[in-house]
């Protein structure tokens, strides 16, 4: 039979009551608190008994200290006195337990109590906004990224998640701030008048955002099209999120247990939990690396040119090769295409490249396909837009707008072209039920390969 | 409008300053100021605990005697003037109530 166990709580800093609650029920199961702590709290197996328990704060206290602070140690022996015993501590929150029917409170005076607490909420408070600025700086990245390049960003799985991650943290926090600014606006109030004012179980706001951020992660995986790479990589991170909190507490416990100063453990715990996540998530990557598994790309042979220059050959499938559109060119071809898949949107490019040293022209074309229907005018006008305003280093290259042209000998439902002139390229833009492909001649193309489009992509 | 700190005294605070008119034991006064109040007013440990130290880094009690790790403490006059003028706020409370009660009657 095991004498501990860990259990994930989700309980905010400040609120005691629940944390109350929630002890004293342990402690009827058998189950005493022994380390509260971020997410994971480690309990000691105790005969099952009816206790009460008291949760308080000591704005001076802190996990780092090697041993517990003289005036703290001071404030546990008149707990003591009073019946209630020092049971837990994390950084300021002291936990004590009474075997009394009916203690009197460990706080009977509202106002020091707000104060207090407040105090104590100073760390978790600025902690919590800096973990806030960092999803805003993550979130308007992301957003800078959206602007330049929607369509891409919008069919980019790993953007979509980081996003609805970071929005969900954010919000967590936010609301969580607030809610414990409203409180204490109130508690102060009630104190002026010697009533605690109780707060409510705010541990649900946590609750929410773990059942939001892995419904996020669920959804984003199972519509993803290499779902079960996805879901190895997240249980990875949460592997490695848990073992670098374990791993760096462990530290601090051996430093605390060696005596070192609050300051120098501080500092060397910080700096190995940040050392341990960045070692770990080098480890992922490399492990995945060396897997194979973000290698999108993998050659089928070679091509030696006649300079003795050696190139790889790819083989990966194209939904339209040119060897659909014409037997003009019967030489061999090296394709690669270059695909992002989301549940809202597929942005796909393709390219076939001639291995031979005739002047053969390269054949490319991008394919968006839109998932989510309500993307389909935006995806398109996007495509269009882009057109008229193609920048590169600053400087507009093309100003040649899309013209709409005549989509029945394409099967489409729209067709633009854009063309400077009969000698020059011509650029298209079909428009199918849910693929949009962009594809450039250096001919107008013949209405039997323009019906192969619709046989494909239609 | 919440208190500038001890500008007025929550009734905890009146009776743990009450207490140390004479010299005594902190951890006594969890015992004397229910006894005092006929288990009227009952001081918690942590507020206990948290009251003394805020007392004495307010000047208004000093630590007279550590033995092992019992602290015994005595009012200041300062903390002998903050209690006069609580025990004056709460007098004046208490006339005009009783004034304004007369005039009812």
């Amino acid at each position: 039979m095991k004498d501990f166990k860990y259990r994930l709580e989700l309980f905010s800093f400040y609120n005691h009551t629940a944390i109350c609650e929630h002890l004293e029920k342990m402690a009827a199961r058998g189950w005493m608190i022994e380390k509260p702590g971020i997410g994971f709290w480690r309990y000691r197996r105790i005969e099952p008994k009816k206790l009460s328990f008291a949760v308080t704060y000591f704005p001076d206290a802190s996990d780092f200290d090697p041993e517990p602070l003289e005036r703290q140690r001071r404030m546990w022996e008149y707990c003591a006195e009073d019946g209630w015993n020092f049971a837990a501590q994390w950084n300021e929150m002291q936990v004590f337990y009474s075997e009394a029917e009916d203690p009197t409170p460990i706080e009977t005076d509202a106002v020091t109590w707000t104060r207090n607490i407040n105090d104590a909420m100073r760390i978790e408070r600025i902690a919590l906004k800096i973990f806030a600025v960092f999803q805003v700086i993550h979130l308007l990245s992301s957003l800078h990224d959206f602007i330049s390049y929607p369509l891409y960003f919008l069919a980019d799985q790993s953007e979509l998640f980081s996003v609805s991650i970071n929005l969900t943290i954010l919000l967590a926090i936010l609301f969580e701030l607030r809610r414990y600014h409203r409180w204490h606006k109130k508690a102060k109030i009630a104190a002026e008048s010697g009533e605690f004012l109780e707060i409510k179980k705010s541990f649900a706001v946590w609750l929410f955002a773990s059942i939001a951020a892995a419904l996020t992660v669920v959804s984003n995986l199972i519509s993803a099209p290499n779902w079960l790479t996805g879901v190895l990589l997240i249980l990875a991170a949460l592997g490695i999120l848990i073992a670098t909190i374990f791993a760096g507490n462990a530290i601090n416990r051996a430093m605390r247990e060696k005596g070192v100063s609050h300051r120098v453990n501080k500092r060397i715990s910080v700096a190995a939990w940040v050392l341990l996540l960045v070692i770990m998530i080098l480890l992922l990557a490399v492990c995945l690396h060396l897997s194979g598994v973000t290698d999108t790309s993998k050659p089928v042979g070679e091509y030696v040119r006649p300079d003795g220059e050696i190139e790889e050959v790819f083989d990966e499938p194209m939904p339209l090769h040119i060897q659909d559109l014409t037997d003009e060119y019967d030489n061999e071809w090296s394709s690669v295409n270059i695909e992002h898949e989301s549940f809202l949107l597929a942005y796909n490019l393709y390219f076939q490249e001639p291995l031979t040293e005739e002047d053969l022209p390269y054949f490319s074309y991008k394919v968006v396909q839109v998932k989510a229907p309500f993307l389909y005018d935006y995806s398109k006008n996007r495509l269009i837009k882009e057109k008229q305003e193609n920048v590169i280093e600053g400087t507009k290259i093309y100003d040649f707008p899309y013209q709409p042209a005549d989509p029945t000998p394409w099967g489409a439902k729209e067709v633009y072209l854009e063309s400077r002139g009969e000698r020059d390229d011509k650029q298209y833009l079909l428009c199918y039920e849910k693929n949009i492909v962009e594809i450039t001649f250096r001919q107008t193309p013949t209405p039997e390969q323009m019906a192969v489009f619709a046989e494909k992509f239609a | 409008m919440p208190r500038v700190k001890f500008q007025t005294l929550t009734e905890q605070m009146f009776y743990i300053l009450l207490c140390l008119k004479n010299e005594c034991y902190g951890m006594d006064i969890l015992e004397k100021v229910p006894a005092m109040t006929g288990n009227r007013v009952n001081v918690g440990s942590g507020t206990l605990y948290n009251l003394l130290e805020q007392f004495q880094d307010a000047g208004m009690i000093r630590e007279t005697k550590v033995e092992g790790r019992r602290r015994s403490y005595i009012l200041t006059t300062k903390g002998k003037e903050m209690l006069k003028k609580e025990y004056d706020r709460l007098n004046a409370q208490a006339e005009d109530y009783r004034r304004i009660f007369e005039e009812d009657a």
